[in-house]
């Protein structure tokens, strides 16, 4: 059955049309004005959220590739910073090789004056910074990496011993404060080496101590055993330079009056002194120029023969601020008082005392490397011209160690620096990914839209069309 | 003979029925007017002379209105449901508007935070930067006491408007009251308008815009009118419909003094209390929970890290408990505090000597004042809780300072030991999860001399083989070894015996309770999402305290990747902050798209059922002039039939002059 039909019924029903579709064409109007088709979540609840995601994730990956710009600026400044080093490095192998060839002292000093100004450019890059922060203090960015003393030498690192790192997409964490031990400080610990008379040898073990010490062994007491009569002279405490355990040294003495009154006597069998029973204080030389200081008052009448000497002593590392008794032992442990570093040492060789160099090769950081090998140039521990070519040997290791460990981090930086060309290239395409998904999502299909807005249109026009026309017509026409 | 009274009924239903034409013509377009029709019927006949029996006219039976039942009900029903989707569609669309993602936005502001964050893990020194991120946390707070606040003003206005609509229900059943009582007396003459009938429909329509309407009611003329879930019954009089409140601030609708709350099953006033009492409150609650768990999640991050002015002399927390005497899953805590370890450290200053101390804490049975009786007996800490505020402050002695960064012990528990060596921890803990190992020696011997010596490092927990370490030749005593995730491990010069163990903890959670940020103890906020919330003053005017580090250096970015990795946890359900945001306005949005669904529906209905009654009831202009002309020709013809009888009578009369 149709319904009946009222003009007033028509036109609501026409006004009610003409509104929904003057609504639909006024949506597709702004979607093709704003070139956007979401504007606010109802209008397509599943891709607003797809859009906010995207929006999120463009941002943040807008931020992830500054941020990896500026480890890469990071990296790079400080990759030019080591390459510098390394080339100080460089120079100051070439400094050592000509050096070693040297003799005129004037060259020599010239040649430590170089090598200075090449420890006082590597303190420089070793405390650079970039935008503010030290690059080669780990974490601790906010000071400088290395303390320096009054002759501008780095005595030690104030950084963190963790190296800094960036998170990058909430995932990858690379590398970008290099602390300075990493960098400048010790490579490799090698054999400790040591140069001297004092028959001091290192012992099994790894030590502790690093770069280059001093080791003082000190004369203390010489006993004398059996009934030779022969007692310690009243300089031998601080004069007698023999240590060694019983038996070490002997002293061979001829009572040739008869009655201990007079004799010669002579050290490990080196030149005969001669003595009488008033010498309290007899200077008596080895062969290899060892000494000892004796009391004959008292030789027994008639002695002649041999008597092993007992020389004790003392080992020092650091200066004699804490000195260890000598044991005479395989492994004998010497402690650095100042920092309770340590070295092992074999005492059971040990014939007399006298200072030692103690190296540890490897053990150097950058800075004491270029220091120990002025002191080197300069020969400051007089060392004899075998003894000084073996260390700048040791000093040309060291410098190729550290050198060849520079160009080890500087390639750690290179492969970082790949990791992060690799990153940013991901990072770029996820950076594209995302736009484009929230491109597809949120903007206005306009070849869709402007086809729906010309429908629109048209509906629009065949409704007022049809309207006119319906409610043109009435009765009221025909009534005469 | 010839009846005249034949044709004066005539002109007289004719008169009638074109006055009823005009009646309708002239409410053609008047909203709730039913078209009139005048029924007529012809009058019983008499006999005349010639005893035949011929009709005495016409009469007018009745004018009628035009009215289907059962369309007027439905669209009643229909209209009632229309308006309460209507309102409840004006709300969400409020909501929607709230939550539509635009520059500034909580969505925008959101994502500005986490991107500084990372922005600055890539320059931890930058103190632009650390402002930024300052500023973007204020901007994150901001939003989130807009949204409370707009969520606040969405309600009262739902509440005015809700208060109105029961003022005009009070006043349209007051209204049909009276229609009614006129009915009644219109009915007892013996004749009701239909004009009163349509008033009555017009007024219950209206009625039905705003609450529910028992169909039964319509088109009942003059009978009980049933409305608003059956509360409201309106006869002669009428009762009243009151707004009041339950202990939530819930609103509840009364008639007249009853207890029982009016349950509203449609109409405008029912969207309304709808929307007051569950739409808002819960896209309140959505962000709510949503704020608390970033407040919480960021404060406890804060908390557990370390600012460039490093370890701290005092905290003063800034969020009270109600008791402090109370177990504190009952003290009304601002977050939840679960069973667990809080771990606080203790530097001494002269000797920089750390020890971490681990407080076990159980919300069950422990309260505030445990806690900080827990706390006050360690050494060089004190803590009270002031009784007003509920607040704890943790203070500490001369010399010492303390923080929650949970650093590793730099001396490991190794009293067992029976050898000489010291065993020294260092580095910087990485992992995910706290962690616990063993180590033990697995001979004895020198450190760096014996060859083979090593340690055998095993989870405390599992028992696993994590790792051995090398401590015998060829290694340097002092030097570090890497246990397992950035922990270190250093032998001092001396000896292990075989089976000397000692254990090493790592914390990657500090605070495993949550009590730091519940307290506030150095958190990045202060106050709730309740509307109090702001950035730690103290933070806001010196940005360098912002926790960026575990360590306290300024490249050290632990603590700010913990940040970062925030903006991927899930921590909502399975969504992350920006997701569950998402999700919100998604929701919102589909909620807008359903009721409008909905809505479009009932519309189309509605239409359909306008159309129907429109059928029955409408006027047709047309329809009614061709009624006319008919009533007016038989009015002509009527006039014509009395002129004729007239001219007849009078042929009759000049006979008789």
């Amino acid at each position: 059955m149709s319904l009946r039909v009222t003009p007033h019924q028509l036109l609501s029903s026409m006004q009610s049309d003409l509104t929904r579709q003057q609504s639909r064409a006024a949506d597709l109007q702004r979607d093709i004005t704003s070139g956007v088709r979401i504007h606010r979540p109802s209008d397509d609840p599943h891709g607003q959220e797809v859009v906010l995601q995207q929006k999120a994730a463009v941002q943040r990956y807008e931020t992830q590739l500054g941020a990896i710009g500026e480890a890469r600026n990071r990296l790079n400044n400080a990759q030019t910073q080591i390459h510098e080093a390394q080339q100080i490095l460089a120079s100051a192998e070439q400094i050592a090789l000509q050096a070693r060839q040297a003799t005129d002292p004037n060259e020599l000093t010239t040649l430590a004056g170089e090598v200075d100004s090449l420890l006082q450019q590597l303190v420089g890059i070793a405390n650079a910074q970039y935008a503010g922060e030290s690059l080669f203090a780990g974490t601790a960015t906010g000071t400088a990496a290395w303390t320096v003393d009054e002759s501008g030498v780095p005595t030690s690192y104030v950084g963190s011993d963790v190296t800094g790192q960036i998170l990058l997409g909430g995932q990858t964490a690379i590398d970008v404060f290099y602390t300075g031990e990493e960098v400048f400080g010790d490579v490799a610990r090698g054999e400790t080496v040591i140069f001297g008379q004092t028959g001091a040898v290192p012992a099994a073990g790894t030590d502790t101590a690093r770069g280059s010490d001093q080791l003082i062994v000190r004369h203390t007491a010489t006993t004398y055993a059996g009934t030779s009569g022969i007692q310690p002279g009243t300089s031998s405490a601080d004069g007698d330079t023999v240590i060694g355990a019983t038996g070490t040294h002997q002293l061979q003495i001829t009572d040739t009056a008869g009655d201990g009154s007079a004799g010669v006597v002579s050290l490990n069998g080196g030149p005969e002194f001669p003595f009488t029973s008033g010498d309290t204080n007899l200077e008596v030389t080895g062969p290899n120029g060892e000494v000892v200081y004796v009391d004959t008052t008292a030789i027994t009448a008639g002695f002649n023969g041999t008597v092993d000497l007992t020389a004790e002593g003392t080992l020092s590392i650091d200066g004699g601020a804490t000195e260890i008794p000598i044991d005479f032992s395989a492994s004998q442990t010497v402690v650095d008082g100042n920092d309770g570093t340590f070295v092992r040492l074999d005492t059971t060789g040990l014939t007399r005392a006298g200072v030692d160099i103690v190296e540890y090769p490897g053990t150097a950081n950058a800075f004491q490397t270029l220091a120990q090998l002025r002191d080197t140039i300069l020969n400051t521990s007089n060392l004899p011209a075998d003894e000084r070519d073996e260390q700048f040997a040791l000093r040309l290791e060291d410098l190729q160690r550290q050198g060849g460990h520079m160009l080890d981090v500087i390639g750690q930086q290179s492969i970082t620096l790949q990791q992060l060309d690799r990153l940013e290239l991901r990072t770029e395409d996820l950076l594209i990914e995302a736009e484009t998904v929230r491109i597809e999502t949120e903007t206005t299909d306009f070849a869709a839209s402007i086809l729906a807005f010309q429908e629109e249109q048209t509906m629009i026009q065949y409704t007022l069309a049809s309207l006119a026309r319906v409610y043109d017509v009435s009765v009221l026409d025909f009534i005469r | 003979m010839i009846h005249l009274n034949i044709g004066l009924s005539a002109l007289r239903a004719s008169q009638t029925a074109l006055n009823t034409i005009a009646n309708n013509i002239a409410n053609a377009t008047t909203e709730g007017y039913h078209r009139q029709e005048v029924l007529q019927e012809s009058r019983a006949g008499t006999i005349d002379g010639s005893g035949h029996s011929v009709g005495a006219g016409v009469d007018i039976k009745q004018i009628r209105r035009l009215y289907d039942v059962s369309v007027e009900r439905a669209l009643s029903a229909n209209t009632s449901h229309q308006a309460e989707a209507d309102a409840r569609l004006a709300t969400l669309e409020d909501i929607e508007h709230l939550l539509t993602p635009a520059t500034g936005s909580l969505h925008a502001e959101i994502s500005d935070f986490f991107d500084i964050a990372e922005q600055l893990a890539a320059s931890p020194s930058d103190n632009v930067l650390r402002s930024q991120f300052v500023s973007a946390a204020d901007g994150v707070v901001r939003e989130i006491n807009r949204l409370a606040d707009s969520f606040a003003s969405l309600q009262t206005e739902l509440q005015d408007q809700i208060e109105r609509d029961v003022a005009s229900v009070n006043v349209l059943a007051q209204q049909i009251a009276e229609v009614n009582e006129e009915i009644r007396i219109a009915e007892a003459t013996g004749t009701v308008s239909n004009t009163l009938l349509d008033r009555r429909d017009q007024l219950i329509g209206e009625l039905s815009q705003l609450v529910d309407v028992d169909t039964q009611s319509v088109g009942d003329d003059g009978g009980l009118v049933v409305a608003a879930g059956g509360w409201l019954l309106i006869g002669t009089s009428a009762p009243e419909l009151q707004v009041d409140f339950d202990d939530n601030g819930m609103i509840e609708l009364h008639v007249d003094s009853t207890s029982v709350p009016v349950n509203l099953q449609s109409g405008e006033l029912a969207g309304l209390v709808t929307a007051h009492n569950e739409l808002v409150p819960q896209a309140a609650a959505d962000v709510t929970e949503w704020a608390n768990a970033f407040i919480q999640s960021v404060d406890q991050i804060h908390a557990t890290g370390l600012g460039l002015d490093g370890p701290f002399s005092i905290v003063n927390g800034t969020r009270g408990i109600d008791d402090a005497t109370l177990p504190l899953d009952a003290a009304g805590t601002a977050f939840p505090v679960t069973e667990g370890q809080l771990a606080i450290t203790v530097t001494e200053q002269s000797t920089g000597q750390r020890t971490t101390h681990r407080l076990t804490i159980d919300p069950a049975t422990d309260s505030l004042d445990d806690v900080a009786a827990l706390i006050d007996g360690i050494a060089g800490l004190s803590a009270l809780v002031e009784p007003q505020t509920g607040k704890l402050t943790i203070a500490a002695g001369t010399g010492f300072r303390f923080d929650f960064a949970g650093h590793l012990d730099q001396q490991p528990e190794s009293s067992a030991m029976t050898g000489t060596t010291v065993p020294t921890i260092g580095g910087l803990f990485t992992g995910a999860d706290n962690s616990q190992w063993t180590l033990t020696a697995t001979a004895a011997g020198e450190v760096g001399v014996t060859p083979g010596l090593q340690l055998e490092v095993h989870n405390a927990a599992t028992g696993q083989l994590i790792t051995t370490l090398d401590v015998g030749e060829g290694y340097e005593a002092g030097q570090p070894l890497e246990i397992a995730s950035g922990v270190t491990l250093s032998l001092s010069g001396g000896t292990l015996d075989s089976g000397d163990a000692f254990t090493v903890s790592a914390l990657s959670n500090p605070d495993e309770t949550g009590l730091l940020s519940a307290l506030g103890m150095r958190s990045f906020f202060t106050g709730t999402a309740a509307g109090d919330l702001q950035v730690a003053p103290a933070l806001r005017s010196d940005p360098s305290r912002l926790a960026t580090s575990r360590s306290g250096l300024p490249g050290d970015t632990s603590n700010l990747n913990r940040f970062v990795q925030l903006r991927d946890e899930r921590l909502i359900g399975n969504e992350t902050l920006e997701g569950q945001l998402g999700d919100l306005t998604g929701r919102a949005g589909l909620a807008v798209q359903a009721v409008r669904g909905e809505i479009e529906q009932l519309s189309s209905i509605g239409e359909r059922l306008q159309a129907e009654q429109v059928a029955k009831s409408g006027v047709d202009p047309n329809e009614e002039l061709l009624s006319m002309l008919e009533y007016q020709r038989s009015y002509q013809v009527a006039a014509r039939f009395v002129t004729s009888v007239d001219q007849t009578l009078n042929e009759v009369l000049s006979l008789i002059g």
